[in-house]
């Protein structure tokens, strides 16, 4: 159950000849937040917060805001999914 | 603990805490998670009414035990917010009364003293006495 929420789709495929790395690597996290306990404002105003570690793109339908997020700066990879989260959190309590 | 009021499940790394929203309102329930930020990622999931899941992982590797402490802080603060959210809705009306009472108590005193004024100034000679005004008999 929790992995459906935590869900992270990593696409992770080698592009030959691609800047003569072969072994770059090309991630996407999708977050999806729940309409009844997080707002449009909050997931905004946490997106312009880190928007220098990421390329954010927001969709939404009836019960869900969906937050891609790519271009992932390397140094923040493995933290900004749950970073990010938490900061929205933060924001929903003030 | 009655089963239906709080539900852990554990992954590795990160438990799921199921409340039942009739008990812990949702006003408590973000005060509960955001005491936490700072120790773990927290996540809100489920359903206002029906049930609430908070999704919470340990900031790091944490051993099973550790994060079985990290429910139980989580549930100890839950119900610390809880009562804290039904006093303050309890206290809400003798609150405002207090402030109120502070606020206007703290008026200029020329804004105070504008209702004595008032009293003071007579024109109709009402406020003097019948000795004053028609002398003795």
């Amino acid at each position: 159950m929790g992995r459906e929420v935590w869900e992270e789709i990593n696409f992770q495929f080698s592009i030959l000849n691609f800047q003569s790395n072969p072994n770059f690597q090309f991630s996407i996290v999708v977050i999806n937040f729940n309409k009844k306990f997080y707002n449009l404002k909050s997931i905004q105003k946490a997106i312009k917060a880190f928007h220098g570690l990421a390329d954010f793109k927001i969709s939404q339908n009836k019960k869900t805001i969906t937050v891609n997020l790519e271009n992932i700066n390397p140094e923040a990879k493995s933290a900004i999914k749950d970073e990010f989260c938490n900061y929205v959190l933060g924001l929903m309590k003030q | 603990m009655p089963k239906n009021n709080i539900k852990t499940q554990k992954a590795k790394n990160q438990l799921t805490i199921l409340l039942n929203p009739k008990l812990y309102p949702l006003e408590a329930i973000y005060s509960a998670c955001y005491v936490f930020i700072d120790r773990a990622y927290l996540f809100l999931d489920g359903d206002p009414k029906k049930e609430v899941k908070v999704f919470i992982k340990g900031k790091g590797n944490l051993t099973p035990k550790k994060l079985e402490a990290l429910a139980g802080e989580f549930e100890n603060e839950l119900l610390n917010c809880a009562l804290r959210a039904a006093i303050a809705k309890n206290t809400k009306k003798v609150r405002e009364t207090i402030v109120e009472r502070a606020l206007f108590s703290a008026l200029p005193h020329e804004e105070a003293s504008q209702d004595e004024e008032q009293i003071e100034d007579d024109p109709l000679g009402i406020a003097v006495p019948w000795e004053e005004k028609y002398g003795k008999k």
